[in-house]
């Protein structure tokens, strides 16, 4: 801020300039953007250091390129901006806010909200005394972006301001500031009319936020609106949605599949229906349990954004091999390479990141870790404060570890596998049993840094760190920002925002529900890793919430009793093997009884064995007989092991650990020659079989 | 943990037969030391372990040989201290005798074959306390075929408690490990083979994770978690109209501000001196016109302290039309960190008696003039400044803007400091008042008072 600046006064400007800018602006208007930019040049010869106009020139340039040099228009705007000394975070200035606010339109197509949102944050202080048009999109861009940063709420702040100073032009009062007039009603100022336009526009916004904070029943009200357009594809779109979240899921797919495939398109819209069609397809197949169906969607997805994303490449060398995952990720190296000959609005088109998360979370549940985490690695560069995302790939590890427990319980191959070797032959012949029934353990011994990411126990251990860090805390939890600074002590960085962007934020039960899954699966993967100390603590953890369900409770307590066995606490761990702990295993929060209108049903059924009680009681009572085993009550520990193995039917499936336990048992107590004829018994005949 | 294959062929080649009838016990240790390092010890004594458990040995001088050596290995360290302490133990007391078990012959997971007399008296004679050159200058089959003496046991209670001691401290999980090798004889051949079969304990005892080296231990059944359940966790794609988004084109370019110009110029004016009354009544009145005029006459937070100097009657104008900018609370901070004076504390004043501030603006404002007035030198400025703190926190605490009980120490503390200024003496009495509920200021809670001061 200058002597000079705060002089400049009306009597500066001549009549003639004035005649230029009005002509520029009136040829601007009609989209002749030579004759308007002859207009600005001729202006500009007048006026060298009119940051006015070298801004508009700089403008009216990017528009002549039909948006298309992007580059170079960030280039002149920046330039521009230096040469006056413009810095963001020292805005003061009013005049300077339409070149930051063209900052940050790029920034948001560019996808960096963030760098966006943090010059919007400024600019949005101006907005009062910004003219009208500019305000107008100021502020729609304000909105968009929260959107993009997933809050809602924020944004419906946004929007009703926006409201507000459309309709009573901004001179209405905010309530509770002024003292005096607390009490008397102020008179309103009498509303303008809005543009059927700009109306439709604000709803559209309106119930993007309500979808996203789960608001169902207003969603489902503003709709309706919205909805007697029947040719409105945004709305149609919106309604499928709010189907798939209240969980009519045919509903959702029938809408759906009414909405023409090619109605959007980039060169027009900058967006693709046909994406957004296979991706919320790929989503309902997952709901209804069907994620092979899902991935068929999200594939098809995918191959749509990379054709359109290659088209716009002149050397795209890129061709068939779409539904190799190894082909998605090298895509992702070449997916940030120069943004020049792309329309402004279709620079951030690709959906790239978010269809591979979904993609991801689909090929887990399909059974195909490995597969899956291929894909989520690629999403957490750049979606790195999820938490949920950083437990998704964590799972990745562990199913690419154990796919299912299923194989606890598979008595025919664990019996194949009690001989590991036959050594010798006639008297001399010795058997090797084998040294551990359950894959489970892996205790590190390589000197490999646990951070490459592989699917490995290790990697899946930092994972869960990252993962538990960034819970979005209660949001009592988190310190208010300090309205005033004290001179001289320079304010304590913003503390991490965590988010579940890409996906809708979530309700304190769903953050509940993730935090214990961490918790459990970080028990898990200490009790393999054979950290059972930071097993037990975790476990702990988990069993102290005051909302659990009844599986994770199970398992709590099955990682408790383990760790404290390695522990050498035996009397403890058999306290948390009660069977009392148990009732059932179910998956939500026990005594919870849901009846709102709001509640979002688009959970996939929940899969995971063992699927019965029964079968859950017998790996219990086959714990603590191994605890009595271990502390040598060996007939109370076979005591155990007869019941169980009594009790197996077809519904009730025991482990299949049973019978080298009662092996060593036998042994153990002595009978050399009864765990021998068990030995022949179970293991022999499959060995010579096959 | 394992020897190699070659390691194994020259364990096996010094405990053959042949080699065992022809050599005395000294010179096959002496072999052992020279073919074997000192780090390959334990996989050594490891083998000869195995050979034993499972009786591999077909000759009995073969085995008093392999537990000459497994004793050797560790020549000259007290028997406690080495890793195979506990098989000499078993060997001497082997676990039958503890039992009274009768009927069935039991056989323990890697047990270790029962010595005869002659074999015992060695052991013996091999870990306590006496000159072995004698013994062990005999060949194995010698010590066997010789009389076992008479002589009582020697006593070896120390060293088997000083193990049991040392066995109580491991886990009970490290205790209930066996070997996974298990004689399994076919039972369709009936004839034993009387060689030492090479082939059988190369496959047991060498390579990685030999068989010798494994054990099992009672395992738990570890179920894996299941896979989060969670609600509305894939992306939705809606449309998101990109396009709505452009970049914008400035309309003002060239389109002078007439309204705001004369308005612009006073302000000028106002940050460098005072205005004359005339000028101050159309400036104010130019303000009232317009509304939406203040945000033009471009004022700025950092230039706000200059206004507040020099025209603060201007500066609280203009705040209260700022009240409900998005830019008010950065004039706050400025307002608060400026330096004290007459006019900043008018400005505060008035604006707490018009608008609700924020508590935490006023009480940084309060704490900021209370440090103000400790840390200035000039003696006559401070008395002035005390007195005007003094009589602003009366203001306030009279006009129940602030809540004296969250400032109680503070304001209190700088009375008693100013003490000898008779508007700090006076203030002190109004808290001494306050606190004593006659002025019936303190009857309201805390909170009520924060939210709600008029009462």
């Amino acid at each position: 801020m200058t002597e000079k600046d705060q002089d400049k006064g009306p009597d500066i400007i001549s009549d003639q300039e004035k005649d230029l800018a009005l002509n520029a602006l009136t040829e601007l208007k009609k989209k002749n953007y030579l004759s308007c930019l002859q207009n600005i040049n001729k202006l500009e010869t007048n006026r060298p250091n009119d940051f006015k106009v070298l801004h508009n020139k700089v403008v009216v340039e990017y528009f002549k390129s039909d948006l298309r040099k992007t580059e170079q228009f960030q280039k002149n705007l920046t330039s521009v901006c230096n040469q006056f000394k413009i810095k963001v975070d020292k805005l003061e200035e009013i005049d300077y806010c339409i070149a930051q606010f063209n900052q940050a339109v790029i920034l948001y197509h560019q996808k960096q909200y963030t760098a966006s949102q943090r010059i919007m944050d400024r600019v949005y202080k101006f907005i009062e005394p910004m003219e009208d048009n500019l305000a107008k999109q100021v502020s729609l861009l304000a909105i968009e972006l929260q959107l993009c940063l997933k809050q809602p709420d924020k944004a419906l702040t946004l929007i009703s301001y926006l409201e507000n100073n459309l309709i009573y032009g901004g001179s209405l009062p905010l309530k509770g500031l002024d003292k005096n007039g607390k009490d008397k009603k102020l008179p309103l100022p009498s509303p303008k009319p809005i543009s059927e336009e700009i109306q439709k526009k604000l709803l559209k916004y309106k119930i993007r936020c309500y979808l996203l904070n789960h608001s169902i029943s207003i969603a489902a009200k503003e709709l309706k609106i919205l909805l007697k357009d029947k040719s409105n594809i945004d709305a149609l779109f919106m309604a499928s949605n709010l189907e798939y979240l209240k969980g009519n899921i045919s509903e959702s797919l029938n809408i759906l599949s009414k909405i023409p495939e090619d109605c959007l398109n980039y060169n027009d819209h900058g967006e693709l229906s046909k994406i957004m069609y296979y991706n919320n397809m790929g989503i309902l197949h997952h709901t209804l349990g069907k994620p092979n169906l899902a991935c068929y969607h999200f594939q098809k997805a995918l191959k749509e954004d990379i054709i359109f994303t290659q088209s716009l490449q002149k050397k795209g060398r890129w061709r068939d091999i779409y539904n190799s995952i190894n082909f998605l990720k090298s895509f992702y190296c070449f997916s940030s390479i120069s943004l020049d000959d792309k329309h402004l609005y279709s620079i951030g088109g690709s959906k790239y990141h978010e269809l591979m998360y979904n993609l991801g979370v689909s090929l887990l549940y399909a059974g195909r870790a490995a597969q899956a985490f291929e894909c989520l690695i690629v999403c957490v560069r750049r979606y790195h404060r999820n938490s949920r995302l950083w437990l998704r790939i964590a799972e990745c590890c562990i199913k690419v570890h154990k796919e299912s427990n299923e194989v606890d319980f598979d008595l025919k191959k664990k019996q194949r596998e009690l001989i590991v070797e036959v050594v010798g032959s006639k008297n001399d012949q010795k058997v090797v049993l084998v040294d551990s029934m359950s894959k489970d353990k892996k205790y590190s011994v390589d000197s490999q840094s646990y951070a490459v990411p592989v699917p490995s126990l290790e990697f899946a251990s930092l994972c869960l760190r990252n993962a538990k860090l960034l819970l979005p805390a209660d949001a009592a939890d988190i310190p208010p920002v300090p309205l005033f600074l004290v001179p001289g002590v320079t304010p304590a960085a913003p503390p991490p925002s965590p988010s579940l962007a890409p996906s809708s934020p979530s309700c304190a039960k769903e953050i509940q529900m993730l935090k214990n899954s961490i918790l459990v699966a970080s028990s898990y993967v200490g009790l393999c890793l054979g950290d059972y100390i930071i097993a037990l603590r975790h476990a702990n953890e988990l069993l102290e919430q005051e909302q659990i369900s009844n599986v994770h409770k199970l398992l709590g307590h099955l990682y408790s009793a383990e760790c404290l066995v390695l522990l050498d606490k035996i009397p403890e761990a058999l306290e948390h093997l009660n069977p009392e702990n148990i009732k059932d295993i179910t998956f939500e929060f026990s005594g919870l009884e849901n009846s709102d209108s709001n509640e979002v049903k688009t959970n996939p059924p929940p899969k995971w064995f063992p699927t019965n009680v029964a079968s859950v009681q017998a790996v219990m009572q086959y714990n603590i007989a191994v605890c009595k085993t271990i502390r040598g009550q060996f007939d109370q520990a076979s005591g155990i092991l007869k019941q169980i193995w009594q009790l197996r039917t077809p519904d009730c499936q025991v482990p299949a650990h049973i019978i080298m336990l009662v092996i060593y048992i036998e042994l153990q107590l002595g009978h050399a020659e009864t765990a021998r004829s068990l030995l022949r018994q179970y293991a022999f005949p499959h060995r010579i079989s096959g | 943990m394992s020897l190699s294959v070659e390691q194994c062929d020259i364990l096996l080649d010094i405990l053959e037969k042949s080699n065992v009838r022809t050599h005395t016990l000294e010179a096959l240790t002496n072999d052992i030391h020279k073919k074997f390092d000192s780090a390959d010890y334990f996989k050594v004594g490891s083998c000869i372990v195995m050979l034993l458990q499972y009786d591999m040995l077909p000759e009995i001088d073969q085995r008093l040989a392999a537990i000459t050596l497994l004793y050797e290995l560790f020549r000259g360290e007290p028997l406690g201290n080495t890793p195979f302490a506990s098989v000499f133990i078993h060997l001497l007391y082997p676990p039958e005798q503890h039992s009274n078990v009768g009927a069935p012959k039991l056989e323990y997971p890697g047990q270790l074959p029962k010595l005869t007399p002659a074999e015992k008296h060695f052991v013996t004679q091999l870990i306590s306390d006496v000159s072995k050159d004698a013994l062990l200058k005999k060949t194995a089959l010698h010590i066997i075929s010789s009389d076992v003496p008479s002589s009582p046991n020697a006593d070896f209670s120390a060293v088997r408690l000083s193990l049991a001691e040392k066995q109580s401290e491991w886990p009970k999980t490290c205790k209930s490990a066996i070997p996974v090798i298990l004689s399994l004889p076919d039972k369709t051949a009936n004839n034993a083979t009387e060689e030492l079969n090479r082939n059988l304990v190369k496959q047991l005892a060498t390579g990685e994770n030999a068989p010798v080296s494994r054990v099992y231990k009672p395992e738990f059944v570890t179920l894996a978690p299941p896979l989060l359940n969670c609600q509305d966790e894939l992306v939705w794609l809606n449309p998101t109209t990109p396009k709505e988004h452009l970049v914008c084109y400035d309309t003002t370019m060239c389109i002078p501000d007439i309204a705001g110009y004369e308005a612009r110029q006073l302000m000028n004016k106002a940050y460098k001196a005072a205005l004359s009354i005339p000028q101050q009544q159309q400036l104010l009145g130019e303000l009232e016109k317009d509304p939406k005029l203040v945000y033009h006459v471009g004022l700025t937070p950092s230039k706000l302290p200059e206004l507040v100097e020099n025209n603060p009657l201007i500066a609280i104008e203009v705040l209260l039309k700022l009240m409900q900018s998005k830019q008010i609370t950065e004039y706050f901070n400025v307002l608060v960190n400026m330096e004290m004076s007459l006019h900043s504390m008018e400005v505060v004043n008035r604006l707490t008696t018009t608008v609700d501030l924020p508590t935490e603006f006023v009480h940084l404002y309060i704490s900021n003039c209370i440090s103000t007035c400790e840390t200035i030198k000039d003696r006559y400025m401070q008395n002035r400044l005390v007195r005007l703190v003094c009589v602003f926190l009366q203001s306030l605490i009279r006009n129940k803007i602030i809540n004296v009980q969250e400032l109680f120490i503070e304001v209190q503390a700088f009375c008693i400091e100013f003490s000898r200024i008779r508007e700090a003496a006076a203030l002190f009495r109004l808290l001494k008042q306050l606190e004593s509920g006659e002025l019936g200021l303190l009857s309201s809670p805390t909170l009520e008072n924060k939210t709600k001061l008029e009462g």
